[in-house]
């Protein structure tokens, strides 16, 4: 098949790649009436985020190439259809509030996908870490005043969500004397003193009652924390800190104002907070809590989850703290069919799904996509194929840094020029383990209204939870992600846990993650007459992400006047690393089209034909 | 909106065309979406998929046709592509033997990627080049037999592999229809009531619960009916 010739060797532009970026920018510019050549070397979609299966991630194992390393794959249990299975390199979370869905949305594009509901966040949390409190005692901007406020506003019934006030400005209805309360609730704290933006439906900032959610008129006592084994809920809404069994009443104020103290922070108009924020900007994660919010150890691990960062928090910036949490839970509350929810994962293998669906896209728009062949040289507009085909482009998008699709051997000086532009890397460990056991208890409804159930769930490990046989305790947090089989990833009685951290190979990285999954086994999946589930497979990895601002990023910097003679390289950065699908992509995906069709309006638009037929489906 | 006469159970299926480039997938789908033909149709453009109802006796199938886009070139199909499909139609050029060729490979794909109980047709398409079924008659030789490829061939085939088999002419309608009606009666009842999925191989799931963004548009527009 690979002996066809391409059908025309003039493009518009030649995007090298099939992971997220370059398949949302192949999509976007196919769309916009480019016309798109779309190739990888690789014989697969998805690049460094695609999906395996079983044979296909032990095929893969064998010869690992850069961002990958120290792959090793182990056949534990049987597996009777290793070709079934749909296992993640990048099974990424996305936020409800997330500038992504926001994208589907506009395009109509989410029904392309299968989402699936993220529930709860669970911490490991044994008996003794519950008792531990930070040295540093009391003091900050709080004191136990805050609890009243806490109490007040989860008796406030009130519908909508935590983000009412941000999302749906046009619907609130303002209910006065839920506003009332709520600000009254919050007087006896300090933060009562500073300017408050007017509550109404113009305020974009999340109101005091908006936080207590549907959770408190629909199901007020259905969603008090749980507890699976030693793993505890994460409280992250109002109503979750007004009634956890383990918080004291001091500690409910703490963490209800610094739940407060988010929501002000999401706001940037309210000059005060941002400036709290500019102050702290560095400030570590725990110290700015232990300072201001003396909150018991075991609450600074469990906020610090819901930001899904891999850093301890110790070493986590309280600027990027704040903003992940801030995403968190401007999110919860809004799903509809699940208000216990704030993320969704796309099933068939997370962002590998995307990355096919927009591949597709290009070629529906009318471009091409070409697996099993790469880019052997460019030389100004000029691309050489690895079959030795010439075609040449206006512009030639291609990753920063993947060795696989770099089979550039004599680019442009303008490229290389642009390679010292961010060399910056961060690596973290990564496993997929596949479980002979459901793992039912994770996917339960946390509230009676969720009108599903949720099919993934986010499990942590704090610092110093996990033991090696050395003896070595985790210096970082790991996680794990968990799916259920009606993520479309394995069988029906089977789950996948998909474990990172930021603990290397050397540090006993891959040993935490097994006996992270261990406890998981042990305390969830057991079935009570003393049966532990087991891994029928894993797969350890180690993968090397891009860090730094997204400001920095992606556009090569060739001068204007070699840009007039020729061909125009665009060098495309890879997706960070973090658990969530990364905010910054597809703003990223936008300056590269704006730089090339001269605007970011109608990104990812379909056109008026696609449009109209959508429309025909859209009314049968 | 509403049909004539009591409602009958609905449901969607998924069917994926598969073939090598140009025997006319897209003609065939067209033909059976809109009732048309263009004779020089540019390669495929357009949604991610059309639909199209086929009304049985005792129930509804709404058809959603995947088309290729031109996917089967470079050996560029997705594993999206076959997901969940229910049904394939492969089809290959009577006038083409390469074609036929190319079919059976795509079946053997088929029965690699797809869902265990996908039903899959095989359909001879151009079958408007061809010489009249009656080759024996001599009387006007003006139009010239085109066909390569026998349909006791092609049928010998479909038979062994179990796949239902038609030849079809997108440009004159010719049994266009009667291939979507076999594959709607051929559809297995039981995978249509909850709507089947699995993974790529089909692992017998059910159909899992998901998120609905039409809650959400429904909340914020109001009901669409």
């Amino acid at each position: 098949m690979d002996d066809y010739t391409l059908p025309s060797t003039i493009w518009d532009i030649i995007v090298l790649g099939t992971g997220v970026k370059p398949s949302l920018l192949s999509v976007a510019l196919s769309r916009a009436g480019k016309k798109v050549l779309q190739l990888d070397p690789r014989e697969y979609y998805g690049a460094t985020e695609t999906a395996f299966s079983i044979d296909e991630l032990e095929q893969w194992a064998k010869s690992p190439l850069p961002p990958f390393s120290h792959i090793g794959t182990e056949r534990i249990g049987e597996i009777t259809r290793p070709r079934g299975y749909t296992l993640a390199l990048a099974p990424h979370l996305v936020y409800w509030g997330s500038s992504l869905l926001e994208l589907l949305r506009e395009v109509k594009m989410t029904s392309s996908f299968t989402w699936q509901a993220v529930g709860s966040w669970w911490v490991y949390l044994p008996e003794p870490a519950m008792e531990e409190r930070p040295a540093t005692g009391i003091g900050g901007l709080l004191l136990d005043a805050g609890v009243k406020a806490v109490k007040a506003a989860a008796a406030v019934k009130k519908k909508g969500g935590w983000n009412k006030g941000r999302k749906k400005r046009k619907d609130v209805d303002v209910d006065t004397e839920a506003s009332a309360a709520a600000s009254e609730a919050s007087k006896p704290t300090t933060e009562a003193t500073e300017t408050q933006s007017p509550a109404g439906p113009e305020a974009p900032e999340v109101t005091l009652s908006d936080l207590t959610a549907e959770a408190t008129s629909t199901a007020p006592s259905g969603s008090t924390l749980r507890k699976l084994g030693t793993f505890r809920e994460v409280p992250c809404t109002f109503e979750d800190v007004a009634f956890s069994p383990d918080l004291q009443d001091r500690d409910r104020g703490y963490l209800g104002g610094f739940l407060r103290f988010l929501m002000k922070c999401a706001d940037p108009t309210d000059v005060k907070h941002q400036e709290i924020l500019q102050k702290n900007s560095e400030t570590s994660f725990s110290e700015f809590l232990s300072s201001e919010y003396p909150l018991p150890t075991w609450t600074i691990a469990s906020l610090h989850s819901l930001t899904l960062l891999q850093t301890p928090p110790a070493e986590t910036k309280l600027k990027d703290a704040v903003q992940a949490l801030i995403t968190h839970l401007t999110s919860i509350g809004s799903i509809p069919d699940i208000r216990s929810s704030a993320a969704l994962t796309i099933a068939y293998g997370g962002s590998a799904e995307l990355t096919q669906v927009w591949s597709r896209g290009t070629a529906v728009s009318g471009g091409l996509n070409v697996l099993g062949r790469g880019i052997t040289k460019i030389v100004g507009d000029t691309v050489t194929l690895s079959n030795g085909e010439v075609v040449t482009a206006d512009w030639i998008l291609v990753p920063e840094e993947d060795p696989e699709t770099h089979e550039t051997s004599e680019t442009e000086s303008t490229t290389e020029a642009t390679t010292k532009a961010t060399n910056s890397t961060v690596s973290y460990t990564k496993s997929i383990h596949l479980i002979s056991s459901p793992l039912n208890p994770l996917f339960t409804r946390k509230l009676e209204t969720d009108r599903i159930p949720p099919n993934a769930a986010v499990l942590t490990f704090p610092v110093g939870s996990l033991c090696t046989s050395a003896g070595l305790t985790n210096t970082a947090p790991v996680y794990i992600i968990a799916h259920s089989s009606a993520t479309g990833e394995c069988g029906k009685d089977e789950s996948v846990l998909y474990t990172s951290t930021q603990i290397l190979k050397d540090d006993g990285g891959y040993e935490f993650a097994s006996a992270a999954v261990r406890r998981v086994l042990e305390e969830i999946g057991s079935d009570g007459n003393g049966t532990t589930p087991e891994v029928k497979f894993v797969c350890r990895y180690t993968q090397k992400f891009p860090v730094g601002d997204d400001e920095e990023e992606m556009v090569a910097q060739e001068t204007e006047e070699e840009e007039e003679v020729k061909g125009r390289i665009v060098k495309i950065k890879g997706m960070k690393g973090g658990l969530a699908f990364d905010e910054g992509t597809v703003e990223s995906c936008k300056r590269v089209y704006e730089r090339i069709i001269g605007t970011k309006e109608g990104f990812l638009r379909m056109t008026e034909q696609m449009r109209r037929q959508y429309e025909e489906i859209e009314d049968q | 909106m509403s049909s004539e006469g009591a409602p009958k159970p609905s449901s969607s299926v998924k069917l994926v065309l598969l073939g090598e480039a140009a025997v006319g997938k897209s003609s065939l789908v067209l033909r059976f979406v809109n009732n048309d033909f263009q004779e020089n149709k540019e390669p495929t453009i357009g949604a991610a998929f059309l639909t199209q109802k086929c009304n049985l006796p005792t129930r509804t199938i709404k058809f959603e046709i995947w088309d290729t886009a031109g996917q089967e070139r470079f050996a560029s199909l997705a594993p999206m592509y076959y997901r969940n499909a229910q049904s394939a139609l492969v089809v290959y050029d009577i006038t083409k033997p390469t074609t036929l060729l190319k079919a059976k490979h795509w079946v053997a794909e088929l029965q690699r990627q797809a869902s265990p109980g996908i039903v899959i047709a095989l359909v001879g398409n151009k079958l408007d080049l061809a010489g009249p079924p009656d080759a024996s008659s001599p009387g006007e030789e003006e139009e010239e037999d085109r066909r390569a490829i026998s349909t006791s061939e092609a049928k010998a085939y479909a038979e062994e592999e179990g796949l239902l088999f038609y030849e079809t002419s997108a440009k004159s309608g010719e049994n266009v229809q009667a291939v979507f009606e076999a594959i709607a009666n051929a559809i297995p009842e039981s995978t249509l009531k909850p709507k089947t999925v699995g993974t790529r191989q089909g692992m017998g799931q059910e159909q899992p619960v998901r998120v609905d963004f039409d809650a959400e548009r429904g909340a914020k527009e109001g009901c669409a009916c």
